[in-house]
């Protein structure tokens, strides 16, 4: 099988083959001399060049995979190689998108709609875990859509507020 | 001493305060909200019994649904915790008058020291230095301008009601004074229900040392060392250690003599923390008291080998302190790291939803207390602290030392968190020689990480245990031969002889 990694920029290709002894490694077409072991779901070990190195890894409900090993974390996308260039090229591009940085509820509104918006701007509050936080407009512009209104909870990541 | 008490509070403490109950052998009540069905809490308590829906208003800080809970369970004592009702003189005086006793300070102790004003002038009255500002509430936008003015900016916004940061705003000049008056009491209000907030003169980059006081009914009343908690961010602590370093012998002493005097003078009666700002001259200023226990108590605990939660309950029970000032001899160095679920990159905002992977630290001279579980989805009505780390040492360096390896063993995925932050503070040598105030955050996250030259090599290795991690999930292909045991191999030949 052969997946690609993306942590940050960068894009890793590795290919995974079932061995005698547990999996066999390739990345970016070279062998990788590791000896990868599966220790139980979510924990995995490798052993290179006598050192041992311990990941565990999970997969959050965005479909986003959580590492974590040797006191360093690492969040990833895995996925087939074509995949990921169609979900590159389906980005919206030249606008700003702002969405909900947490979970919580919409208390107040700083903008209206169609209203000319300054980088920093605050565009509305949002209340989490008892702290009031300003959502603030990345780009000068206009906003173009206004999509909650005060009172409404917001999920993590969602639509909150378009900028054109 | 008391047989069943009922522990009106969540999370980590509520866990905290079961484990003590089990230990002195009493039993424990839990008490949870609809979000809160399957906490750790409820699972660690002896019974647990239904307050009401997820908002704090209608479960935790219900308190004819707490004392409700508490008559039907049969409870004799209720502990508070920290945080909801742990500060609240309405809820201790509705304990006493429902027959139950309140573990925590007398309610007129509590409205003598309990909201900062009320404190400030208490110092005050006995000579215990604060800073310059209002006494009593700000009660409109022109009071707080024309104060402001008199003392200079900056100048700092507190919720008389407040803690932990909530409805604090730092004011740095006129402009911004009226749209942060708004805000501060505002989030006074959600917070706390009272949205009184008063104004003083603002200290850059103080140092933040309290001292943790218990006293029993018996006219006994001890300090049992300081807490340094100045590394923090939006006005919260992250980060406490005992003893604090850079204070000299004389100035502890005088802070641990005006803690006493403070409690004395509020007739103060279990465990408390009067905290301090220490500016750059090492002068300290009273800024308030926390009538409960504290957060970062375990500091405190491993230093002293005293078990506070335990002396909280049996306190309560009428027992005196056995055990004088001079026996009080603090021993090693503690640190504890406050886990949050937050995103350190987004300005420190919560960040909730499913642990996936926990995998805690363990090993010498390492704790932790903590009130979540791989698996579970922790809910957002509530505070984003999910667990405390704790190391102690025989000095401060080991102490350190200890820390930095249970932060190398700590797993946690799924929510954003602080533990890569606490990382690099434990790498920082700035923190190592003690150079911390409450500016250290910000100036920590201004600077460029230092480069890691392990780090290309262990990103490529994630990598590579990803997609093994993948590769490892898809359906099994039908077992080649090779694969099967020696035991099997063995089996089969002795199936296939004659």
């Amino acid at each position: 099988m052969i997946v690609a990694v993306q942590i940050g920029e960068r894009t890793r290709q590795l290919e995974v083959v079932p061995s005698d002894s547990g999996w066999r490694l390739q990345l970016d077409g070279e062998p990788l001399p590791a000896d990868a072991a599966v220790i139980r779901p979510g924990l995995i070990s490798l052993l290179l060049d006598g050192q041992s190195f311990t990941f565990t890894w999970a997969r959050d409900g965005q479909g986003a995979v959580w590492l974590s090993g040797g006191g360093r974390d690492w969040q990833a996308e895995v996925r087939d190689p074509r995949q990921l260039q169609a979900r590159r090229h389906a980005e919206p591009e030249g606008r700003a998108r702002l969405t909900a940085p947490m979970a919580g509820k919409v208390v107040k509104l700083l903008a209206e709609l169609g209203a000319a918006v300054e980088p920093g701007q605050g565009v509305l509050v949002l209340e989490a875990m008892k702290m009031q936080n300003e959502v603030r407009s990345p780009k000068r512009g206009t906003l173009k859509t206004l999509a909650v209104a005060a009172g409404d909870t917001v999920a993590t990541h969602q639509l909150l507020a378009e900028i054109e | 001493m008391f047989r069943k008490i009922l522990i009106a509070n969540r999370g980590e403490i509520a866990v905290r305060i079961a484990r003590a109950c089990r230990d002195l052998g009493i039993a424990s009540v839990a008490v949870y909200s609809d979000a809160d069905r399957r906490a750790l809490h409820v699972q660690m308590a002896d019974e647990a019994i239904r307050l009401g829906p997820a908002p704090a208003a209608e479960s935790y800080l219900n308190i004819p649904r707490v004392l409700a809970a508490a008559e039907r369970s049969g409870a004799e004592a209720i502990h508070p915790g920290y945080g909801f009702l742990a500060e609240n003189a309405a809820f201790a005086a509705a304990c006493r008058d429902a027959g139950l006793v309140f573990i925590g300070p007398s309610p007129a102790s509590m409205a003598a020291l309990g909201s900062k004003t009320a404190a400030r002038k208490l110092a005050a009255a006995h000579a215990i230095p604060i800073l310059p500002g209002t006494v009593e509430a700000v009660a409109s936008l022109a009071e707080a301008e024309r104060v402001a003015a008199e003392i200079g900016y900056p100048v700092m916004l507190k919720a008389a009601a407040g803690g932990g940061g909530k409805g604090m705003r730092r004011v740095a000049s006129p402009v911004e004074l009226a749209s942060a008056l708004a805000l501060a009491a505002a989030e006074a209000g959600s917070a706390f229900g009272d949205t009184a907030v008063f104004l003083e003169r603002a200290v850059d980059a103080p140092r933040h040392i309290e001292i943790q006081i218990l006293a029993d009914a018996h006219g006994h009343l001890v300090w049992l060392g300081e807490r340094e908690c100045s590394v923090q961010r939006r006005h919260q602590k992250i980060i406490e250690e005992s003893p604090a370093p850079r204070l000299a012998p004389a100035t502890r002493q005088a802070m641990g003599e005006a803690a006493c005097a403070a409690a004395r003078a509020a007739n103060y009666v279990n465990a408390g923390t009067v905290e301090f700002l220490v500016d750059e001259r090492e002068r300290f200023y009273f800024l308030e008291v926390n009538t409960r226990l504290q957060v970062e108590h375990p500091v405190t605990e491993l230093v002293t080998g005293l078990d506070l939660v335990q002396w909280q309950i049996r306190i309560a029970a009428g027992e005196p302190l056995n055990f004088t000032q001079a026996q009080v001899q603090p021993r090693g160095h503690a640190i504890e790291c406050r886990i949050y679920a937050e995103d350190p990159e987004r300005d420190f905002f919560p960040s909730p939803g499913a642990i996936l992977r926990l995998q805690p630290p363990s090993g010498p001279g390492v704790r932790e207390d903590t009130g979540v579980y791989e698996g579970w989805t922790v809910p957002l009505e509530y505070d984003p602290l999910r667990a405390k780390l704790i190391t102690w040492g025989e000095d401060r360096p080991q102490a350190l030392a200890r820390m930095r390896r249970a932060l190398s063993e700590y797993r946690l995925a799924g929510v954003r968190n602080n533990l890569g932050f606490f990382r690099r503070v434990f790498a920082d040598p700035g923190f190592a020689a003690g150079r911390t105030d409450t500016g250290y955050v910000a100036r920590l996250l201004a600077q460029t990480p230092p480069p890691d030259p392990a780090a290309e090599r262990w990103e490529t290795l994630a990598a590579a245990a990803a997609a093994v991690a993948l590769a490892a999930e898809l359906p099994a292909a039908p077992p080649p031969a090779a694969a099967a045991t020696a035991w099997q191999r063995a089996a089969r030949r002795d199936a296939m002889r004659p």
